[in-house]
C-alpha cells in the first residue's frame, strides 16, 4: 500500500516521550527474508491512495496550555495576599458576590468566577477535597469506604459549605454495578441498598454488542438515582497487558478499540440519566498491580498514543464522561497523578474536554 | 480526581493540583494545601481553577437538581461527535 505523498492528517505536540524509545527494534540481523521475497515484491498488487483526499483531517490540536501560565481571580472591592509562585500569573478582576449561592450561578444570576472568588483559600481547599480530614485521619474509614451519605459508598465531596448551597455528591465503587452495603443503620433506620451485579467488563466486552453494552449503562444509572449516588468510580478500562495482573477481569480488551468502544457506550448509557456519570480508570496505563504505586511503565510515544492512551481518547471524546481518575504509576519516569504533560496537556490540550475533572 | 490515598497526593498535594487532578480523593490534604498556598508553593488560580470544575461537576449532577427541585440533564451533550454514530447506531 502506498501514499503518494506524505500526509499529516492531524498535528499534535510530542508529549511524554521516552529519552530512548524502548519499542523500536535495534540492531538485530536476524531478520527472516523468504528466498523467493524479490519475486513477491514485484508481483504483489499495489495500492495506491491518493494524498490530497487525506490531507489536514483533524487540523493541529496541539495543546496551547502552558505549565507556566496561571490565571488567579481576584476581586475588583479588596485585595488579598495571592502567593508569589514562580508562574507567569495572570490576574482576572472581577466583583465578587458574598454570601452568595451555587444556586445563583446555575440561575446565571452571578457568573462562577464571581462565587469562586468570595471564597478563601481555606474553603477552597475542602472543595477540592473529598470529606475526609486530616483531624480524622487516625480513624480513618477503610480505604474505598468512605462515605457517611450513602453506607458503603467510596467517598463523597464535602459537606462543610452546603450553607452555600455546595451539597455533598456522593460517589459509589464498581467494578460490576454499585459497591454499596445491602443492609446497615441509619439513624436507627434499617437500610436496604441491594445493588445489581453486573457481568465483568472483560465478558461484557467479548459480547462486541455496544448496544447491550449501553443498555447495561442505563441500568445503573437508573440505581444510582435511586441510591443518591452522583458518579460511579467505574468503568476501568486499562488494557490487559499482562495475564497475571489481578484486576484484568473488570477491564475490557488488550484491544484499543474495544476497550474504548466498550467504555463509550457504557458511559453514554449511565449518562443518558440525567446528573449521573461515569468515572473512566486508571488514568493510564495501570496494567498490573503489583507495585502499583510506584511502578515505572517504559513507554514509546507512538505505543503509548495508539494503545494505552487510544481508548482514553475515545470515550473523552465521544462520551464525555463526568470525571476521570488519574492512576498510581508512573510513565516514563513520571507519576501520573503529577504530570502536566498527560493531565492537561493531552487530556484538556489535545482531547479538548476542558470541563471534566 | 485522585485514586484514593495517591502517595504523592498525600505528600505534596500542590504538585498533582497544579498537573490538573481537581478532587483529591478521598481528601485528608486540606491543611497542605493551606499551606502551600501561604508558602507560595501553591498558585491561588490553580486551587480556583480546580475547585471551579469540580463546583461545575457538582451542580450538573443529579443531587443538586434534586435538592433545588431543577431539572437535571444527561452529562453526555447531544452533540458530541461519535465513531458509533457513523455507524447508524441509534444511541
Amino acid at each position: 500500500m502506498n501514499l503518494t505523498s506524505k500526509v499529516t492528517t492531524e498535528q499534535l505536540s510530542s508529549e511524554m516521550a521516552p529519552a530512548v524509545d524502548p519499542t523500536e527494534l535495534h540492531g538485530s540481523n536476524n531478520t527472516f527474508v523468504p528466498d523467493n521475497q524479490a519475486e513477491e515484491l514485484v508481483n504483489a498488487p499495489v495500492i495506491q491512495l491518493n494524498a490530497s483526499s487525506l490531507e489536514n483531517v483533524l487540523g493541529n490540536n496541539a495543546s496551547t496550555f502552558d505549565t507556566n501560565d496561571v490565571t488567579t481571580i481576584v476581586n475588583s472591592n479588596s485585595s488579598i495576599d495571592i502567593p508569589k509562585t514562580d508562574l507567569n500569573e495572570t490576574l482576572k478582576s472581577v466583583s465578587g458576590v458574598y454570601g452568595s449561592t451555587l444556586k445563583d450561578v446555575y440561575d446565571g444570576k452571578i457568573s462562577m468566577d464571581q462565587f469562586i472568588v468570595t471564597l478563601t483559600p481555606k474553603q477552597l481547599s475542602y472543595i477540592v477535597n473529598g470529606s475526609l480530614e486530616p483531624s480524622n485521619g487516625s480513624s480513618s474509614p477503610i480505604v474505598g469506604n468512605s462515605s457517611q451519605e450513602v453506607p458503603g459508598a467510596a467517598g463523597q465531596t464535602t459537606g462543610t459549605l452546603t450553607n452555600r448551597g455546595i451539597n455533598i455528591s456522593v460517589n459509589s465503587d464498581g467494578p460490576a454495578g454499585l459497591r454499596l452495603t445491602p443492609v446497615s443503620t441509619v439513624n436507627g433506620q434499617k437500610r436496604y441498598q441491594y445493588a445489581t451485579a453486573w457481568p465483568i467488563g472483560t465478558l461484557l466486552a467479548q459480547t462486541f454488542d455496544p448496544e447491550m453494552i449501553n443498555e447495561v449503562g442505563t441500568a445503573v444509572g437508573k440505581e444510582m438515582k435511586e441510591f443518591g449516588v452522583d458518579t460511579w468510580l467505574a468503568p476501568g478500562m486499562n488494557i490487559q497487558r499482562d495475564p497475571l495482573n489481578g484486576r484484568n477481569f473488570e477491564y475490557y480488551s488488550e484491544d484499543p478499540l474495544v476497550t474504548g468502544v466498550s467504555a463509550t457506550a457504557m458511559t453514554r448509557g449511565v449518562q443518558s440519566n440525567p446528573g449521573v456519570g461515569t468515572t473512566v480508570k486508571h488514568f493510564f496505563a495501570n496494567s498490573q498491580e503489583t507495585k502499583r504505586g510506584t511502578m515505572d511503565d517504559e513507554i514509546g510515544e507512538q505505543a503509548m498514543r495508539e494503545i494505552y492512551l487510544k481508548g482514553f481518547e475515545t470515550v473523552v471524546k465521544d462520551a464525555q464522561p463526568q470525571y476521570i481518575m488519574s492512576s498510581y504509576n508512573q510513565v516514563n519516569g513520571q507519576y501520573n497523578a503529577a504530570n502536566y504533560d498527560l493531565l492537561t496537556n493531552i487530556l484538556r490540550g489535545e482531547w479538548a474536554s476542558k470541563e471534566l475533572s | 480526581m485522585t485514586d484514593w490515598y495517591n502517595q504523592k497526593s498525600l505528600s505534596d498535594p500542590q504538585i498533582l493540583m497544579h498537573a490538573g487532578n481537581d478532587l483529591i480523593m478521598p481528601g485528608s490534604t486540606q491543611t497542605k494545601l493551606q499551606k502551600a498556598i501561604s508558602d507560595d508553593n501553591l498558585a491561588l488560580g490553580d486551587l480556583q481553577r480546580s475547585a471551579e470544575r469540580v463546583l461545575n461537576t457538582i451542580m450538573n449532577a443529579y443531587t443538586f437538581a434534586k435538592d433545588n427541585n431543577v431539572k437535571a440533564h444527561s452529562l453526555t451533550p447531544s452533540d458530541v461527535s461519535t465513531i458509533m454514530t457513523d455507524n447508524g447506531q441509534s444511541w
